[in-house]
């Protein structure tokens, strides 16, 4: 560990943004019985598996999203290029971020704190099931990002991949009943970064149905295709930098 | 037997940008209407390389020596042409034909930067399904070749110009590729390191029948290294052929520099050679390469010399004396 203070900070400054959305919420639902049709104990429940979501995200491949554009404008892709190795795997997974495991250990305190707190029975096969859909929210969560990623092939210059990444990573943090109209239209079919975090929620909650369980699978796989069949034509338009 | 390894016929390469005009006014006028530049970096490049041969790529800054390279090694995808590399088409990128090769970059560090050398090495194991015992054999051979075995688990980042080249090369060879593009290697290091490199890449390249193509803009490089040269200027090939008969034909001058005691009429000056340039207590000479020796000794006895020096032709002037004869 050469970077021990580095790596302490890290962890500090991510378990406290937990704790400071759960007392968001907390404070929220002194206000409201329910938000979109969610009551609290069942928006805690949301929020772990948002934080479950975004920590997996975190210490797998968000680093190396937010680096891939300088990689691109650089040319600092040759080197990967050459390699006799997935190009996805080395530019997307470059970066593990060990310290991100501090995500997943808070969301255990914030599950045990849910348990401890409220009244809630969870269902342990609905649980279970609620995870492994999870795993589809990374890959659709993952297809949308590479998608953006690819734009820098075919714009040139593309700084926004970072904040992209945040705006996506907000908007999946609330339950996708909050959106309606055109909002609906846009963040569940279009660009439907609710679906990451809501749908394996309400399956854990047992408030979900087949249909829209299909469906999130159908579309995080098409999400992870698309991704792919645009990461791939961009690769031949690179143009490295010397 | 077919001995090409390397085949190029006709490599085109355009790429396209936009003209960025000066001024607020004009960057917003830009913002909907832009003005499109091609730039043709290779015009229809076509060779053959075979077996072992040691090949330096020569040519000035943006004649299209890297944009080929990285064509053959299928970063880029050529605007039009053909390559075949040991029987692959580069640009399909296919990871048989990456284990083949490597490919270094003198300013693009492979090695993580954080990371000793050591642990890159380890991914690279893993990436090109090196068997252990190959690995630790190639790891002690050419760290011993190099003389770095003391410094491979230290950080990268911590490491000299020159010792980060010698470790960038044990980790370009550590799955011991046949081919090996080499893009200026030896830029920015002193001519200790320099030297160091390039008696690495000779033992190399005859202990392991690896085919070597090398760019630089050192002829000391090209002249130590490589018996044949292709020189590109303008993305176009305008000399193949031996490194010596570059040398006999283009660079048949030498230049010495002469800083003198007193001054010296200019007409026993020229009876050396011709005068490139002169001031007051220093001289510029050009003098024939076959009389050169000779010439200097003579100088040495008879002018005032405090201090002297012989350059051999800069390869930028050989190029450009190619490039505007326009024959080779």
């Amino acid at each position: 560990m050469i970077y021990r203070i580095n790596f302490l900070i890290t962890i500090l400054s991510m378990g406290m943004w937990i704790f400071i959305y759960v007392g968001f919420f907390e404070v929220l639902f002194l206000k409201i019985d329910n938000l979109a049709g969610w009551a609290k104990d069942e928006i805690l429940i949301f929020l772990a598996f948002y934080y479950l979501l975004q920590g997996v995200g975190n210490i797998l491949y968000r680093e190396s999203f937010e680096e891939f554009s300088n990689q691109v404008i650089y040319g600092l892709l040759d080197n990967t290029l050459v390699k006799p190795a997935s190009a996805q795997v080395l530019l997307f997974f470059r970066t593990i971020r060990f310290d991100h495991i501090i995500d997943l250990l808070l969301t255990i305190l914030l599950i045990i704190y849910i348990l401890l707190t409220t009244n809630i029975n969870l269902n342990p096969i609905s649980l279970i099931l609620g995870i492994i859909l999870g795993i589809f929210g990374n890959l659709l969560f993952y297809g949308i990002l590479l998608l953006f990623a690819s734009i820098v092939f075919y714009v040139d210059k593309f700084d926004s991949i970072p904040s992209l990444l945040w705006h996506v990573s907000q908007i999946s943090r609330y339950p996708r009943q909050i959106f309606t109209g055109f909002g609906k239209l846009l963040f569940q079919f279009i660009l439907p970064v609710t679906l990451i975090v809501s749908v394996p929620a309400e399956v854990a909650l047992e408030r979900s149905n087949y249909q829209i369980i299909l469906y999130f699978i159908g579309i995080s796989f098409i999400f992870f295709l698309i991704g792919n069949i645009t990461f791939k034509i961009g690769l031949k338009k690179y143009t490295s930098s010397n | 037997m077919n001995n090409k390894i390397i085949q190029v016929i006709d490599l085109k390469k355009t790429f396209t940008s936009f003209k960025k005009k000066e001024g607020l006014k004009a960057s917003f006028k830009d913002f909907f209407k832009r003005e499109k530049i091609s730039t043709d970096a290779l015009k229809g490049v076509s060779f053959e390389i075979e077996k072992g041969e040691f090949v330096g790529f020569l040519g000035p800054n943006g004649a299209g020596k890297t944009t080929t390279l990285k064509m053959l090694t299928g970063i880029l995808t050529p605007s039009s042409g053909e390559a075949k590399i040991l029987g692959y088409t580069p640009w399909k990128r296919e990871n048989a034909f990456k284990k083949k090769f490597s490919f270094i970059m003198g300013q693009k560090s492979q090695l993580w930067w954080d990371l000793p050398p050591l642990d890159s090495y380890e991914l690279f194991r893993h990436i090109y399904e090196i068997p252990d015992e190959k690995y630790k054999k190639n790891l002690k051979f050419l760290t011993e070749l190099l003389q770095i075995e003391d410094i491979i688990e230290v950080q990268t980042r911590k490491l000299s110009l020159g010792q980060r080249m010698k470790a960038e090369l044990v980790g370009a060879l550590i799955h011991s590729p046949e081919i090996l593009f080499l893009d200026e290697p030896t830029i920015g290091l002193d001519v200790v390191a320099q030297h160091s490199i390039r008696e690495f890449l000779k033992t190399y390249n005859k202990e392991t029948n690896a085919t070597i193509i090398l760019t630089s803009h050192y002829m000391e490089d090209i002249k130590r290294l490589c018996e044949r040269v292709l020189i590109i200027d303008h993305g176009s090939l305008i000399y193949d052929g031996t490194y010596q008969h570059l040398t006999k034909k283009f660079a048949q001058d030498k230049t010495v520099e002469l800083t003198l005691n007193k001054k010296v009429d200019q007409i026993d000056l020229a009876k050396f050679g011709k005068i490139l340039e002169m001031s007051e207590d220093s001289v510029t000479l050009s003098v024939p390469r076959e009389k050169s020796t000779k010439l200097i000794a003579e100088m040495m006895e008879k002018l005032p010399i405090e201090d002297i020096s012989v350059h051999e032709r800069t390869m930028e002037d050989i190029v450009s004396e190619i490039f505007q004869n326009k024959h080779v």
